[in-house]
Order: structure tokens, then C-alpha cells, then sequence
């Protein structure tokens, strides 16, 4: 099936305005095509001052992801999308004490080789002003499998000016940690994830409209990290984290458009919050701004800061009551600053997406909490290349 | 283990409701005519969903949070 271009899709819905015309545009199908994405993920290696021992050299990691869209008929569509990451590196291991530079990280030694796989299958519906997509997917690692499903709805108002979703989502996954007999770490193990979610998107004005939503995810099962130790007293322990979390996401997007430079801003803010005392913020600043007659250019800035897990510490020098600790620096309290440029060139039957960031975290740049040293806090380049055809 | 808290900080607030009332006030009845701008690429929520995709999975590998407008996908092992 042919879909209107989005110029034409623009003129018919500046040019009409029938009855339904709306509730029309809304229920076409999707774009036909095919999308192929490269992701180049490069850390930082981590600086000698704050190496006790181990690899400096952190990961790299290259993805790379297809994406096959399809409409079956007038009313079904069907998404495929695969994706195949190839990781190198090392990983933080452990923080212990150095009476003179304070905490030190300790890396894994040796060169961790991985690779992760992944297959995902959705099939939508259209009719009556709703849209429902129900998927399954299958993830495969050396030492992780994940077996996800989901569900999302949306409904559009019979004016085309507001819109409904809501989602649910469930997967399973199993742990097989590499030379677990070797390292004493656990054998085998499961966690679930459950998430329910809900959004609302409103045309604010002609130039102006808004998405909000709220998520709430459970994990249940063994939510440790079995590659990472923890120094507690005068021993090296296994990272050990509550057997449950319970995350409450809210999410909010604008979009405001720019007559005098045809350009959009768009703001997206996310708050969240859960029983580990996990409180995060993220706020996403985007320009985007047409330029030519095919091209959008994109500058960007992230703001991410947030607070430590209440059994998170670099070290510990007691044993903590209530059995959990952890010294993962991704539970620590600090903050984040991105920069990115995206460019995008749109021709009738194509188009080139190329964007670069660079991702830089550290504990003064948290808005809030008690920062603690934290010698693993990392930063990145990632460079993105994704194409698409329609069919 | 600490309770959800789910409110928002004291010196927030008054910029919170600010902000809503005046997202209230610019709703306005938008005519079908008056809705190509709205069309308009630049203005798409989610321009490029593989993308964000990407995105999302490499942020929540290295940060605490996870999460967005939607159902969620599967787990990794990634660390």
C-alpha cells in the first residue's frame, strides 16, 4: 500500500477541512520500508589516578539494527527489526581503599569479549480510531537470555486535536554468568519485569503540542550485578541488591514550532523515582532546524543528574545490617552532560541520518544528593549512522 | 529500604504550576486547516524510532533510570 508523502499529507490536511479528514490521516497506515542503523559506542579509558589495577581500556561497542516495515492489508501492519551488538573491554570491578588517593577502581583484567543478539516481531491493527500493537522479542547473550512481550493502545479524539495510549510489558530473563565456579559467582538466575504505562498527547495550538505519561515498572528476582565485588571491612564481597524495585517514570515532551525559522524546539523532561531511593532527572533540549531543501540539522544538549541508591557506597568499612551493598558507579549519585549533533537528509524515497555525542559524567554535576568518590564514573563518543528506504 | 516519594521539591512548585497554567492558557482551537505545521518533520515527537531506541538502551546500560513514553522491551546483561 502507498502512503502520502508527508508534504502531500501536509497540504491535504492544510487545504481540507472536511469531517474525518483527520480521523483519516490518523488511521493511515505507516511508512513501508526498510531501515538499517549503525551505532559506534567508544568509553573513555579510565585515568591512571584513579586505576588501582586491571585494563584501563573500557568498552567499545559496535551495533548494528534492521528494521522491515510491512502492511499486511488496510489494517495490519507487521514490524521486524533485529539487532547484533559486538562488545570489547573491560568492566569496573570493585573500589577499594588507597590511604593516599583515596578510593581506587580496580578493573577486570582481562579483555571481556561479548556478543548480544537480538529479534523483535510487532503486529498493529488500525480501526475505529484505535490502534493496537502487540510484539514479542527474544534477547541472547553468553550469559543472558531475555524473553519480552508487550501490548500498547492508542485512541484519537474524534477532533484529531488529543490522543490516548496506554502499554504493558513483560520479560523474562535468565542468568548464566561466565566462570561462575571460578569467581564464586551465583550459577544461574531469573528476574522479571513488569511495566503498565499511560500518556496523553494534546495539540496545544497550530504551532505548539504536548506528551505526558507516566510508567510504572516492577523487577522481582536476582537484580545483583554478578560481575561486580563490593569491599566491605577488610573482605571483597559479591554486589548484593534488593530482590525487588518498584520505579515510577513520568515523562513530558513539547514541541513548539518556529514561524520567523521554520525551525522546532523540542524539551523533553523525565523524572524518576523508586524504592531504592533512585531519584533521577533528565532534560533533553533539541533545535531542529531545516536547512536547504533536504536537510535538518540537529543541535542538542542532555542534562542527567541523579541520586545514589540507599545501599550504594564506594566502600564500606562495616558490614551493613540489612545485607544489600553495592559499589556499581551507575547506583552513585552524579550527573551528566551531553552534547550532540544530528543531521538528516530527506529525499522523496530515502533518507541519511547521521548524528555524533559525546557524554561526559561526573559528581559535581549533580543537582541534588551527597556525592561520594566514585573513580568509575564514565564518559563516551558514540556515532550513529541510520538509513531508511520506503518500499 | 525507603518508600516511593513521589512529590515534587518545595522550590518547585510554584514553577510547576506556572508551567501548567500556562500550557492551559495556549491551548486553542486548532481547525484542520490550521494543523500543517503540526505535519511538519521537525515537529515529529519521535522522528527517528530506531534511533531512540538506541538512545534509550545505551543510556539505561549506564544510568540508574530506564524508561519512557510506552511499554518497555527486553532485558540485557549489559554492564
Amino acid at each position: 500500500m502507498k502512503k502520502l508523502s508527508s508534504t502531500v499529507r501536509s497540504l491535504i490536511a492544510s487545504s481540507l477541512g472536511l469531517p474525518g479528514m483527520q480521523e483519516l490521516l490518523a488511521q493511515e497506515p505507516p511508512d513501508e520500508g526498510i531501515s538499517y542503523l549503525f551505532n559506534y559506542y567508544d568509553e573513555e579509558p579510565l585515568p591512571a589516578d584513579k586505576l588501582a589495577f586491571g585494563s584501563p581500556e573500557r568498552y567499545t561497542i559496535y551495533s548494528q539494527q534492521l528494521r522491515w516495515v510491512k502492511n499486511l492489508d488496510e489494517s495490519y501492519s507487521l514490524t521486524v527489526e533485529l539487532l547484533h551488538e559486538g562488545m570489547s573491554g573491560s568492566s569496573p570491578w570493585y573500589v577499594m581503599p588507597d590511604p593516599v588517593a583515596g578510593p581506587l577502581q580496580v578493573m577486570s583484567g582481562a579483555t571481556i569479549r561479548e556478543n548480544r543478539n537480538q529479534a523483535d516481531v510487532a503486529l498493529s491493527r488500525r480501526g475505529n480510531g484505535f490502534t493496537h500493537t502487540a510484539a514479542l522479542g527474544y534477547s541472547t547473550e553468553d550469559d543472558y537470555r531475555a524473553v519480552y512481550g508487550r501490548y500498547s493502545g492508542e485512541k484519537e479524539s474524534a477532533d484529531g486535536l488529543s490522543t490516548i495510549a496506554w502499554g504493558l510489558s513483560y520479560s523474562d530473563d535468565d542468568l548464566e554468568p561466565t566462570d561462575a565456579a571460578l569467581f564464586g559467582r551465583v550459577e544461574s538466575a531469573t528476574r522479571d519485569s513488569f511495566s503498565v504505562s499511560t500518556s496523553f498527547t494534546q495539540v496545544l495550538n497550530r504551532n505548539a503540542l504536548l506528551q505526558t505519561g507516566v510508567t510504572l515498572t516492577s523487577q522481582s528476582g536476582y537484580l545483583s550485578d554478578p560481575y561486580k565485588l563490593v569491599w566491605v571491612g577488610e573482605t571483597v564481597l559479591s554486589d548484593s541488591r534488593p530482590d525487588r524495585r518498584v520505579m515510577w517514570t513520568w515523562t513530558t515532551r513539547f514541541r513548539q514550532y518556529m514561524e520567523r525559522s521554520k525551525a522546532a524546539l523540542h524539551i523533553d523532561y523525565r523524572y524518576l523515582t523508586d524504592d531504592w531511593s533512585v531519584r533521577t532527572s533528565t532534560l533533553d533540549l533539541a533545535w531542529h532546524q531545516p536547512a536547504g531543501e533536504n536537510w535538518e540539522i540537529t543541535p542538542a544538549l542532555r542534562y542527567y543528574t541523579q541520586t545514589a541508591a540507599d545501599f550504594y557506597g564506594p566502600i564500606f568499612s562495616t558490614t551493613p545490617g540489612d545485607g544489600y551493598w553495592s559499589s556499581d558507579f551507575r547506583l552513585a549519585t552524579y550527573g551528566a552532560l551531553s552534547y550532540r549533533l544530528d543531521g538528516v537528509m530527506r529525499k522523496e524515497k530515502w533518507s541519511l541520518s547521521l548524528a555524533a555525542e559525546y557524554y561526559n559524567s561526573a559528581r559535581h554535576l549533580a543537582l541534588s544528593g551527597t556525592p561520594q568518590d566514585t573513580p568509575a564514573l564514565v564518559d563516551f563518543w558514540r556515532f550513529t549512522a541510520s538509513c531508511t528506504v520506503n518500499l | 529500604m525507603t518508600s516511593i516519594h513521589c512529590s515534587i521539591s518545595k522550590p518547585c512548585r510554584p514553577l510547576v504550576v506556572l508551567l501548567l497554567a500556562a500550557l492551559l492558557a495556549a491551548c486553542a482551537p486548532v481547525q484542520p486547516w490550521e494543523r500543517g505545521r503540526l505535519a511538519q518533520p521537525v515537529m515529529a515527537l519521535d522522528g527517528n524510532p530506531m534511533l531512540s531506541a538506541m538512545d534509550e538502551h545505551v543510556y539505561s546500560s549506564k544510568e540508574a533510570s530506564s524508561g519512557g513514553v510506552g511499554p518497555a522491551g527486553g532485558g540485557c546483561g549489559c554492564n
